[in-house]
C-alpha cells in the first residue's frame, strides 16, 4: 500500500508537469488543463 | 457542475470558437443549478434526513436555512438565470425557462419525475447535457450547424452514468417508497444498462469525431475502465464500497468528457499536424486515466 501511495503521488506530480507542459506548448489547451485540475480538487475534496 | 460546465466548452470548441460568453456560462449554470438545487432539497428533505444526515451540502437537513430563505434564494437565482440568459440570444432564454420548468416536474408531486424510474434519468440528462452544449453552441457565435450527433452521444453517456447515482440514495428511497430504476430492477440489471448506454455512447462519439486515433485510444481506455468498474459494482453489497466504486466510473467519464474537449480544441488551431491532433487527446487522455486505474488496482486489493 505505501508503494501505491508513492506511485500515486510520482503519477499526480507526472501528470501536473505533463500538463504544464503541454498547455504551455499549446495555450489554446488552456480550457483542459482547468477542468483537469477542478476534477482533482474535487476528487481530493470527497477524499 | 465542473461536467456541466466542460460541457459548455465542448459546445463552444464543437462550434468553432471559444468567447468570453463561454467562460461566463458559469453564472447562468451556477443560477439554474441554485433553482434545481432548492427545489430538490425541498422535495426530499424527507429522504435526505436519512440518506444524507451529515452532508454539509443539504442545508434543510442540517437546519443552516429556514423554508423561507430557500424559497428566497430559489426564486432568486431563477430570475437571475433568466436574465443571464438574454445575453446568449432567445434560444437560450427559451431553453432556460423549459429548464426551470422540468425543475418542478422532476421533484415535485404531482409530477414528481424523479420517482418514476427510468423516465428521471433520461430528463435529468437533458438537462445536465443538453443545456450546457447549447448555451457553448450559442457562446460560439459561429454560423455551424448544432452538434445533435455529438451532443446525442454525450447524452445517452450522461443517462448512463445517472443510472449509478442511485446506489448512494438506496436507503431512505426504499423507506419513502421512491421506486427508482435501482430498487426496481436491482443491481445487476442497473449496471448492464449503464454499460450498455456507455458502449454506445462511445461508438457515437467515435462516429462523430471520425474514428480519430488518439482520441480512439483514450476513450477506449476509459470505456475499458468504466466496464470494469461496473463488473465490480454488480458484485458489491455494502453501499459505502459501492459510492467508491460509482465515484471511480463517473472519474473516468470525466476524463472522456475532457479528452473530446481537448480533440475539438485541436480542431480549431488550423496550423496543427494530423499527428499533433492525435497525439494530444490520446497523451492528455492516458495521463488523466492513470490515477484511476492507481484506484482500480488499489481497490481490488481491497477487496481480495
Amino acid at each position: 500500500m505505501q508503494k501505491l501511495k508513492i506511485v500515486d503521488n510520482l503519477g499526480m506530480f507526472f501528470l501536473v508537469v505533463v500538463g504544464v507542459v503541454i498547455v504551455f506548448w499549446y495555450q489554446f489547451l488552456w480550457p483542459v488543463l482547468l477542468f483537469a485540475a477542478l476534477g482533482q480538487v474535487r476528487s481530493r475534496k470527497a477524499k | 457542475m465542473i461536467t456541466c460546465y466542460s460541457f459548455v466548452f465542448l459546445g463552444s470548441a464543437a462550434s468553432g470558437d471559444i468567447t468570453a460568453k463561454t467562460v461566463f456560462a458559469i453564472f447562468v449554470l451556477i443560477a439554474w443549478y441554485i433553482h434545481a438545487a432548492t427545489t430538490n432539497d425541498y422535495a426530499d428533505r424527507h429522504i435526505d434526513a436519512i440518506n444524507l444526515k451529515n452532508a454539509s451540502d443539504r442545508p434543510l437537513v442540517s437546519k443552516d436555512i429556514t423554508y423561507k430563505q430557500l424559497w428566497t434564494i430559489h426564486t432568486i437565482s431563477g430570475l437571475i438565470a433568466l436574465a443571464l440568459s438574454t445575453f446568449y440570444g432567445l434560444g437560450a432564454v427559451i431553453l432556460t425557462s423549459v429548464m426551470l420548468v422540468i425543475d418542478y416536474l422532476y421533484s415535485l408531486k404531482p409530477f414528481r419525475i424523479s420517482d418514476r424510474g427510468a423516465i428521471s434519468q433520461l430528463l435529468l440528462a437533458v438537462a445536465y447535457v443538453f443545456y450546457p452544449i447549447s448555451l457553448g453552441y450559442w457562446a460560439s457565435g459561429t454560423p455551424t450547424p448544432y452538434p445533435w450527433l455529438l451532443s446525442l452521444g454525450l447524452y445517452l453517456g450522461f443517462v448512463a452514468r445517472l443510472f449509478l447515482k442511485d446506489f448512494r440514495d438506496v436507503q431512505g428511497d426504499r423507506k419513502y417508497g421512491k421506486m427508482t430504476f435501482l430498487l426496481r430492477h436491482g443491481s445487476k440489471v442497473t449496471c448492464a444498462v449503464s454499460g450498455a448506454l456507455s458502449v454506445i455512447s462511445l461508438l457515437m462519439t467515435l462516429y462523430v469525431t471520425r474514428f480519430s486515433f488518439g482520441l480512439a485510444v483514450a476513450l477506449v481506455l476509459g470505456q475499458t475502465l468504466a466496464t470494469i468498474g461496473l463488473y465490480r459494482l454488480s458484485k458489491l453489497t455494502v453501499i459505502g464500497t459501492q459510492v467508491t466504486e460509482v465515484n471511480l466510473i463517473a472519474r473516468t467519464a470525466n476524463v472522456s468528457a475532457i479528452t473530446i474537449l481537448a480533440y475539438y480544441l485541436c480542431l480549431t488551431q488550423s496550423q496543427l499536424s494530423v499527428l499533433e491532433i492525435n497525439l494530444i487527446p490520446a497523451v492528455l487522455g492516458i495521463v488523466m486515466l492513470l490515477p484511476s486505474c492507481l484506484n482500480m488496482i488499489r481497490a481490488k486489493r481491497d477487496y481480495v
